[in-house]
């Protein structure tokens, strides 16, 4: 079985928010005017700074943050209505048809990778043309994946589950299983990334590109003492 | 022959009682068809300040409808005969307390119009599902009671729902605790200490809301009640608040002195912080000056000294559930940096909902005690 996961190098990473971006058209996230409130932007994999010390011995670390995809999910866990689930592959996904918009998953979330949709999502008139029409259809007739989203339900990254399912079913058709190099760039965000920071594949496979960089002694995961085992594996800034 | 209070005999300020709570309920609704077209970002939340006002007010009226049914209880369980005038009110505000509790998380929701998928798909694992099977079927032994206590008077059936009620009440407010407790992210809730605090925050506001409403009663509606026995009432608050400051304390101390970061942060940010003072005041206003009051035996049996404490303690304990949500969320996650640590002010939509559930309970224990008779018993 493939158990995705991603590899994301801080040495490499010029923070340049690239894969943000990347994610925010891929995945059809709502615009924010420069009037909304900070606090209700959308970006699935937003670049975050940690901050230690205190001036003048500071010193800042980004870190680019999609969705940790964790072993143990705390928000699977507390969804009253099984809205939020874990995929066969790993892949933590959330239906949009069956969310109720409480919003307890996001409180669980040590990592704030979830966003609610305070309103109805907007873009700007023309960006409105060049949306995603792209599905994913792991589990239907729910919405899920980069579909637009109805106003109230709570979303997040999905690993560009549409990518994979796509790249799925050519290699089927092939008869064949994926290769590592097919699938190493395959999210949004890592096609995007400028500096070859993020890597995605197979963690199971012992010789997959993620496998061998996550056995690296640089390798850390954020939060590791909560035990929800993220799949999102960082290397450290040397 | 006992002159009983209807609608017959009502007064002007009734009706101007009765209207005005109509007017706030109508705004409340209002305030909610516009939230429901708009989104909530009417409300002044954010992807930070994820629950706010909504949420405490639920927890708010979970504690209130949880204390009254032991009152009631312990006249069929310990045999306290001397609770029996305070019976059928105590019923009356519990139920009308859990009923509100079990609506008011609705206009939380995101989508309110979906609330059947909870039943449709609950999951088990879910605080919350464990939380609204726990306050549906406290309501439902509630009205039961509630029923077999003044429309059907039935002692027998009394006597068997009484301790059902009773372990309910308790599993209402454990599992409360639990939603917040439960939650490792967040390192202010996260402590076995947040159901024992909900439980003694329900004792206090529950018993002060039925004191309040006692007095009030006794005043406006003409209901006949001893006031020695509201005062024995408040006896058992003065003893509860002390418990629920030592609960509190005992959270404080095991952050500080253990000096974990992640709680310390959260702890120095409640009580020096942008809500140190409504954090302090609702410590000395909404704990200790009710306490002093109650405890006292001169104070505790006069009619002034009983309305200030336990409106006190009833406002208070908004206050400590508001308190204990939205800081909570406040606080930073160690990892993220300033900007997502944005500020929580409730919007005009927020209050007036809030305010429209605060006046629904009103406007429903005005009808209750009409329609019910609670107050046969009164002077002639």
């Amino acid at each position: 079985m493939v158990r995705w996961g991603m590899v994301i190098d801080l040495d490499k990473c010029v923070a340049c928010q690239a894969c943000t971006i990347a994610c925010k058209s891929e995945n059809n996230q709502p615009f924010s005017a420069k009037s909304d409130p900070e606090s209700r932007r959308f970006a699935w994999t937003d670049v975050i700074s940690m901050i230690e010390g205190r001036y003048p011995n500071v010193r800042v670390t980004m870190i680019p943050r999609p969705c940790m995809h964790c072993e143990n999910p705390p928000c699977v866990k507390v969804c009253p209505v099984g809205a939020t689930y874990m995929n066969e592959e790993g892949i933590v996904m959330q239906d949009y048809d069956r969310c109720i918009g409480c919003r307890y998953c996001m409180v669980a979330c040590p990592y704030a990778a979830r966003y609610f949709n305070w309103e109805e999502p907007k873009w700007p008139e023309p960006m409105t043309q060049y949306l995603n029409p792209d599905k994913a259809s792991l589990r239907p007739p729910g919405r899920q994946g980069p579909e637009v989203r109805p106003v109230g339900v709570v979303e997040k990254c999905t690993f560009c589950i549409h990518r994979i399912e796509k790249l799925t079913a050519i290699a089927k058709e092939q008869n064949r299983l994926l290769k590592d190099e097919e699938v190493k760039f395959l999210t949004a965000c890592n096609e995007a990334c400028p500096s070859r920071a993020r890597f995605f594949g197979d963690l199971d496979n012992p010789n997959s590109t993620v496998s061998k960089l996550a056995s690296s002694p640089r390798a850390f995961r954020l939060k590791e003492d909560l035990g929800t085992r993220p799949k999102v594996i960082y290397l450290a800034q040397g | 022959m006992a002159k009983t209070c209807t609608l017959k005999n009502a007064t002007t300020m009734f009706w101007v009682w009765v209207s005005s709570l109509l007017i706030i309920v109508a705004m409340g609704g209002y305030a909610w068809t516009v939230q429901f077209t708009r989104g909530l970002a009417v409300t002044g939340m954010g992807n930070t300040v994820i629950w706010a006002l909504y949420i405490a007010n639920y927890t708010f009226f979970i504690g209130l409808g949880g204390a009254g049914i032991l009152i009631s209880s312990a006249i069929y369980i310990f045999d306290v005969k001397r609770f029996e005038p305070l019976a059928k009110i105590a019923l009356l505000v519990s139920m009308i307390c859990t009923l509100l509790a079990a609506t008011s998380i609705l206009p939380d929701l995101g989508r309110p119009d979906r609330i059947a998928h909870v039943f449709l798909y609950g999951m088990l694992q879910s605080p919350f599902i464990w939380d609204l099977t726990t306050i549906l079927s406290y309501l439902i032994v509630c009205t039961v009671y509630l029923w077999f206590s003044t429309i059907r008077p039935s002692h027998k059936a009394v006597k068997v729902i009484a301790p059902i009620a009773v372990v309910l009440s308790v599993a209402d407010q454990s599992v409360a605790g639990w939603i917040f407790g439960l939650v490792k992210s967040r390192p202010f809730w996260h402590s076995p200490l947040v159901a024992p605090i909900f439980a003694s925050l329900a004792l206090t506001s529950g018993l002060s809301l039925l004191i309040l409403v006692s007095v009030l009663s006794s005043r406006f509606l003409r209901a006949n009640i001893d006031q020695q026995i509201v005062s024995d009432v408040a006896k058992i608050v003065a003893i509860v608040i002390p418990i629920d400051l030592f609960l509190l304390f005992n959270e404080f101390l095991t952050a500080a002195y253990a000096n974990v970061p992640e709680r310390v942060s959260a702890w120095s940010f409640v009580t020096t912080g942008s809500y140190g003072p409504l954090f302090w005041g609702t410590i000395v206003c909404g704990s200790l000056i009710p306490f002093f009051v109650l405890a006292s035996p001169r104070t505790r049996v006069t009619t002034v000294g009983l309305t200030i404490a336990s409106f006190l303690v009833v406002v208070g304990a908004f206050a400590r559930r508001f308190l204990m949500i939205v800081p909570g969320l406040l606080n930073e996650l160690p990892y993220l940096d300033e900007r997502y640590i944005g500020a929580y002010s409730p919007t005009w939509v927020e209050l007036t909902i809030v305010a429209g559930f605060l006046a629904l309970a009103a406007l429903l224990y005005t009808a209750g005690v009409k329609i019910l008779r609670i107050f046969q018993w009164e002077r002639t």
